[in-house]
């Protein structure tokens, strides 16, 4: 209980830090300017969340066996907002994920979602209150997109797993957040690969949970594809006023989609903050091996990156 | 801190949602209409079973023996007896293993997981036949009882046995886990070889059980069955639902509600109890968990409530197809037909011959549709 109220303190801290971010917000750079930033700067760039944390992880150190993947991790889920992972290949993105949804246990430090301490919580409780679509999910042949959002409803069905007349409600309302009603009826497999996402978002989505986590949800998809996942879920976010918590692989992916960026590098956060205080070439320097620019994306004015080349080559 | 919410659901469209809860519960029985299908096709070849044989008989005079024994013939009473429990038998054990078929592949996340493949079967028969020849001298009511719970310990043991070996080198692999399970399978089948070196006077009796028979059922043994398969229901009941999420791979599961390790026992240990009550009453039947889940997935879908009803009656219906025929040709018939002299002292040959000659080339063309 001491950690937790501990916990629950630093969060009344952070409300109160509110005022402080919004300054600090209005004076970062916005523009191509952010390009002008010293390679000393990026080590300072963690700025605090921007609204009070739906989900925090505090001293997250996790293994797998003797493998150390984290070292004292510390994050925050901004709630209503969209969170992105980002990092280099093996950084740790994905098992920090996997460690705030419960799929793996930290060896140490502990996760609170909505002041609870996670590993308190029941699997079953944990799917009520966040949804999470694994990496590449495969579903089993000859299932319809109907049977497989149905899934969604797992932890709520009523007793003998029967499907209720709301469950049924939840179903059909998250094929059509996804809009997909049209192939409801139609086997997973015969879908598009960019259909075929929709619909595992629509499972996530019949959780009816705050909170949706979702892991690298563009791989395999062509960039069209990666686009019409991304935009869905950015409306989602907007519109169901979702918590969204996703490891992107792709920056300028996450510095478009994303409110919030936390860049992971060897275990360790690096850097976190809005896209504009994130992206600057000494940070892909440092974190990717990469020199690169940073402009300003002349339609969503966001930042964008231009790799040129790759620094790690000969070292 | 209190957890938002998604917004609540604008009144006006709760009609829409009856509608679809309507049209919903119009496209379930749509989907059942296969299972109506198989369940009729089980209850044709169930009926065909009864009447067909060395004396035929016609479904009044089946009837006529079974409700009113006093107005029929003395022909008709035996037969309509041994066949109607020989029936009953062959539609049980199919039920039994298509359900644990169905069952395991979902747990496995693996089409060609079967009792056989997984070291299921074999761990049932090698514990049974050891049991039976080095084991202490019982009554034979002792036996009735222990010897289904030795074979469903063995059957737990080689299946938990090969799953840990094929989780070694961490994720599951299917063609691993079908690989560990012939090591497993072949090892065991290496002891129950060696124990029927010590059988004596047991050892014909045993092969023939060996490959799966349904010659020797009575009505005691079929009691003793359907008892085993009582005990299992419940168990069965809270499987299907978890084996149906685990379909979904690990982290699904997990992140859907359900917490993955007690899912897996309660369907390893389901899946185990009723192969074991099938291994011990008739033998080791191959294929028909492989076959029956196969076939009913084309017609049903993934979906564990209807595929394991279906796969349980499609097993069903592929036993009493397979020993209608075991039943009435002779080895004989077939060398005569074949032009090559067959004389074995064998009047028929066992189920289980015929259904691994199905089975055999049908996990070939399951191998090959998985390659492609």
């Amino acid at each position: 209980m001491t950690r937790q109220d501990q916990l629950l303190q630093e969060d009344q801290l952070h409300q109160d830090d509110q005022d402080d971010t919004s300054i600090l917000n209005r004076t970062l750079p916005s523009g191509p300017q952010a390009t002008q930033f010293q390679a000393t700067d990026c080590q300072a760039t963690t700025s605090p969340p921007p609204d009070i944390s739906a989900l925090r992880a505090q001293a997250i150190d996790a293994a797998y066996g003797k493998l150390t993947i984290l070292n004292g991790v510390d994050l925050h889920v901004g709630r209503g907002a969209v969170t992105a992972l980002v990092g280099p290949n093996g950084s740790g993105k994905s098992t920090l994920l996997k460690v705030c949804t419960k799929l793996l246990a930290p060896r140490q430090g502990a996760v609170v979602l909505d002041g609870e301490d996670i590993s308190r919580l029941s699997t079953r409780e944990m799917a009520k209150r966040l949804a999470i679509l694994p990496q590449g999910p495969v579903a089993p042949a000859n299932l319809t997109v109907r049977d497989l959002v149905e899934q969604g409803r797992y932890a709520q069905v009523g007793p003998f797993r029967m499907i209720r007349r709301q469950d049924h409600a939840a179903i059909s309302r998250a094929i059509e957040l996804v809009g997909l009603q049209a192939l409801s009826d139609r086997d997973v497999d015969t879908l598009s690969g960019g259909e075929r996402q929709r619909a595992w978002l629509a499972l996530a989505l019949a959780q009816e949970t705050p909170i949706l986590a979702l892991d690298e949800p563009t791989t395999f998809l062509d960039i069209g594809h990666q686009l019409e996942v991304l935009e869905l879920v950015r409306e989602l976010n907007q519109s169901q006023g979702l918590t969204v918590l996703l490891v992107l692989h792709d920056l300028n992916h996450a510095a478009s989609f994303a409110d919030h960026m936390v860049v992971l590098n060897q275990g360790a956060i690096i850097a976190s903050g809005s896209p504009w205080s994130i992206m600057h070439p000494p940070l892909l320097r440092q974190v990717f091996g990469v020199t690169a620019s940073v402009i300003s994306d002349p339609v969503t004015q966001k930042p964008l990156i231009i790799a040129h080349s790759s620094t790690t080559r000969g070292e | 801190m209190s957890i938002t919410t998604m917004p609540e659901r604008m009144p006006e469209t709760l009609t829409a949602i009856e509608m679809i809860s309507k049209s919903e519960r119009w496209r379930r029985w749509w989907l059942a209409m296969p299972l109506l299908l198989v369940l009729c096709l089980a209850l044709v070849w169930f009926s065909t079973a009864i009447g067909v044989g060395s004396v035929t008989l016609t479904p009044p005079q089946v009837w006529r023996a079974l409700v009113a024994p006093e107005n029929a013939t003395r022909h008709e009473i035996v037969a309509s007896n041994a066949r109607l429990a020989r029936a009953l038998m062959a539609l049980g054990v199919g039920m039994a293993l298509g359900t644990a078929g169905a069952l395991l592949q979902a747990l496995y996340r693996n089409p060609l997981a079967d009792p056989g493949i997984t070291g299921v079967t074999q761990g049932a028969v090698t514990a049974a036949v050891a049991w039976i020849v080095f084991g202490p001298v019982l009554t034979p009511t002792q036996v009735s009882w222990m010897l289904p719970a030795v074979s469903a310990l063995g059957a737990l043991l080689s299946a938990t046995l090969t799953w840990s070996i094929a989780r070694l080198g961490g994720r599951v692999e299917p063609v691993r886990l079908i690989l560990i399970g012939v090591l497993v399978g072949g090892v065991l089948g290496a002891v129950t070889s060696v124990a029927l070196l010590y059988a004596g006077e047991d050892t014909q009796a045993l092969i023939t059980w060996l490959s799966g028979s349904l010659a020797s059922v009575t009505w005691q043994k079929l009691r003793l069955f359907g008892a085993g398969v009582l005990i299992t229901l419940p168990l069965l009941l809270m499987a299907i639902p978890r084996a149906n999420i685990l379909q979904f791979g690990d982290d699904m599961a997990s992140g859907l509600g359900q917490s993955v390790t007690p899912a897996r026992a309660i369907v390893l240990v389901a899946a185990c109890l009723l192969t074991a009550a099938a291994v011990c009453t008739v033998g080791g039947i191959g294929f028909v968990g492989l076959v029956a889940p196969h076939l009913l997935r084309w017609f049903v879908g993934s979906d564990l409530r209807r595929l394991v009803p279906g796969a349980a009656l499609g097993g069903g219906a592929l036993v009493l197809v397979a020993d209608l025929v075991a039943r009435n040709l002779r080895p004989a018939d077939i060398g005569e037909w074949l032009n090559i002299p067959l004389n074995t002292n064998a009047i028929t040959l066992p189920v289980g011959v015929y259904l691994a000659l199905l089975g055999g080339p049908f996990f070939l063309f399951l191998l090959r549709r998985m390659r492609s």
